[in-house]
């Protein structure tokens, strides 16, 4: 026990975040993929996802995402809560970012917060390398033609996860609803060298794709890629949920991986319906993590195609920051300021 | 479109201190803030998603390891913020490290872009919206002629319990008695709070004293078992339950009305007395009532000077929000705290 009770917090914005490391994509998508055997080890807890939705039913619309998560690595031991507000509005009305995120990183013996940090990056990229890590391990090893549905922020970080782990892309097809934001898309990655083609139509994007992710606006009811346009041998993430009709999801795939199978409790996705509804068994999803490690096997032959679902695991939020505040810790960044000096009451 | 130039998004981090100055000790304000948000939720102007938890094992190792609670809401009418409130608990912290057993953060949003406001303590916030939520309740459901209070637990909440009763039956109050299985802790608590409210506050040797002829009487302990009579009750009495198991859901009968704060909240958490009380066909549920209607007259309250009424509320997180809202606005007005830095351009990836 020692005498001197005050808790200090370190404060990293998302300048600081980033000049530790927020957006190296290789660390990313390393703490990612450890995260995720480390899922299916044992090591990580995390309680239901919870969305705060100011319309019911609304998942598409403005809401506050809320998660929380625990490690217990040999590689580290933290405990982290995350608050990521996102409001489809934003950039159109405000011009600001449509979600920002904030994580506090708690010490899990005592739990109390030993740093408070920006996430809207994190939170993205690790999207992005989560999808593309279901690529690396079910997708066809010589996928050429990279379908994007939705050309927003989330897609940049799957184009620039995916162009680390699938080295055989040669062309993206774009679309999006705002033809000048596919445009704008393919200047900004012109620079990974690959033939973009803007869509006229979503089709034209999915069919003969052999990587598909759909991050869009969709929401429930909405659902627009029938089984036809599922090119066989193709996978596909299925980012933003609310993008395949369920009969494409059943007929259109034949093999089916997502990363983390306990959410399948969860009441409002695509998959966990299926299931619940006793269209699609269970035991037919393959867990990322069991691949990763070596269990179990999602694609068998060149024919088989792969439906992925990634739902926002806080852990690989929570690996990544304490990752980036062991390297503000170093470099003497951040802004530290105090829980308290002394508490109050106890 | 309005472009906006400066596109740095900066929030107020407020300390344990910080909130202590700008008010967050100040109960009077607190019961206000606190049945503002019960007449928010009585007029269904919020959202108030379930609380998930992180623990270390079963449910049964919240009270031995730990837990990590998320409580997030939205305030609508005048208020029109919100915000999340994470509380972790790990009960060895006492012994362990001389350091309390909670600590909370919150962080407020603007509802409209999701921008933070505040990241700010909660513990204090905690701590007297606890204690203010009896208060209300005692407000509206307690005999407005009540005199004496009796206290099981001796603890921080009964600590905020107390001072949220004495403010709202200021110099009424006769005699509190109180009862703790740590005897050390109930002298503590007697010598503490009799000098800072100039009350007469007596220890007494057993729950059922702190009962029993008591107008209103708090049950806030770390109890694993039911204790509490329901024959112990005097006629008119008002009790609010805020620990979980001191009252067996057999005891209900005895009482004429329950109250509760938000009757989806307790069910999806399926532990509180009122809850079991439900699931063992004792009581009817339609018979338990929400504060928030109460206060608005949506439903009835209390009827005569014999009824005795719980009032057993799961604690909301609307109740933390607004709090927290009114010292942030005090620490706004006041310039207490520390501006910091979300992003100075954000990077859009």
């Amino acid at each position: 026990m020692s005498n001197n009770k005050e808790v200090k917090v370190l404060w990293l914005s998302q300048e600081e975040c980033i000049e530790c490391g927020a957006m190296d994509m290789d660390m990313i998508l390393e703490y990612v993929e450890k995260v995720n055997l480390w899922l299916v080890e044992g090591k990580v807890v995390e309680p239901e996802l919870l969305h705060l939705l100011w319309e019911p039913g609304e998942y598409s619309g403005r809401r506050i995402g809320v998660h929380a998560a625990l490690i217990r690595s040999e590689e580290m031991k933290v405990a982290a809560v995350k608050g990521i507000p996102s409001n489809p509005m934003n950039p159109i009305k405000r011009n600001t970012p449509r979600s920002n995120g904030i994580i506090i990183l708690y010490n899990e013996e005592t739990g109390y917060p030993f740093a408070v940090m920006d996430d809207t990056i994190v939170s993205a990229l690790r999207t992005g390398a989560s999808s593309a890590l279901g690529a690396k391990y079910c997708a066809n090893p010589d996928s050429e033609i990279l379908g994007l549905v939705g050309c927003g922020v989330i897609q940049g970080a799957h184009i620039e996860a995916t162009s680390k782990v699938m080295k055989k892309i040669k062309t993206v097809r774009l679309y999006d609803i705002n033809k000048e934001r596919a445009e704008q898309f393919a200047k900004k990655w012109e620079h990974l060298n690959y033939n973009f083609e803007i869509c006229n139509s979503v089709e034209e994007a999915v069919s003969d794709s052999d990587i598909v992710y759909t991050a869009t606006n969709a929401n429930v009811g909405e659902e627009y890629i029938p089984k036809e346009w599922i090119k066989k041998g193709s996978f596909h993430s299925g980012v933003s949920m609310w993008d395949h009709t369920h009969e494409a999801i059943l007929e259109g795939f034949n093999k089916y991986c997502m990363d983390y199978k306990l959410r399948l409790r969860d009441p409002k996705y695509p998959l966990s319906e299926l299931t619940k509804a006793g269209k699609l068994d269970p035991d037919q999803i393959v867990e990322l993590g069991q691949i990763i490690k070596g269990k179990e096997k999602c694609r068998e032959n060149v024919n088989d195609t792969v439906f992925f679902v990634t739902l926002g695991i806080c852990a690989t939020d929570t690996a990544n920051s304490y990752m980036i505040y062991k390297r503000a810790i170093e470099k003497g960044l951040g802004t530290e300021v105090n829980l308290w000096k002394e508490p109050a009451w106890y | 479109m309005s472009e906006q130039k400066d596109k740095s998004i900066h929030f107020l981090y407020l300390s344990q201190e910080d909130c202590i100055k700008a008010g967050a000790l100040d109960m009077k304000e607190t019961l206000k803030a606190v049945e503002e948000s019960f007449i928010l939720h009585g007029n269904d102007d919020f959202v108030q998603p379930p609380k998930p938890v992180i623990r270390w094992g079963g449910p049964e190792t919240e009270e031995t390891r730990g837990r990590i609670m998320s409580m997030p809401s939205y305030l609508g009418g005048n208020k029109n913020v919100a915000g999340i409130k994470w509380i972790p608990s790990m009960p060895d912290n006492p012994k362990k490290y001389g350091q309390p057993r909670a600590n909370a953060l919150i962080i407020l949003s603007d509802p409209d872009n999701g921008f933070p406001l505040a990241v700010m303590d909660g513990t204090i916030v905690s701590a007297m919206r606890t204690g203010a939520a009896t208060g209300v309740a005692a407000k509206y459901l307690a005999n407005p002629d009540s005199e004496i209070i009796g206290l099981v637990g001796a603890g921080v909440q009964s600590r905020t319990q107390l001072l949220a009763l004495n403010e709202v039956f200021k110099n009424r109050i006769t005699l509190v008695k109180v009862f703790d299985l740590d005897e050390e802790k109930t002298e503590r608590f007697t010598y503490e709070m009799g000098e800072e409210l100039d009350l007469k506050i007596m220890p007494v040797k057993s729950a059922e004293d702190a009962i029993r002829s008591s107008d209103i009487f708090v049950t806030a302990t770390m109890s694993t078992f039911s204790y509490v009579k329901g024959e112990w009750v005097k006629d008119g009495a008002f009790h609010s339950e805020i620990s979980f198991w001191d009252t067996d859901p057999q005891e209900l009968i005895h009482y004429d009305k329950l109250v509760v704060d938000d009757w989806y909240q307790v069910k999806h958490h399926g532990v509180d007395v009122t809850y079991r009380s439900t699931e063992k066909g004792l009581i009817k549920e339609e018979n338990i009532k929400e504060l928030g209607k109460i206060i608005i007259g949506k439903a009835e309250g209390r009827q005569n000077g014999k009824e005795k009424i719980l009032f057993n509320p799961i604690g909301i997180s609307m109740n933390d929000i607004s709090e927290a809202y009114r010292i942030y606005s005090n620490a706004v007005a006041q310039g207490i705290g520390q501006q910091l830095t979300l992003w100075n351009s954000p990077y859009w990836i």
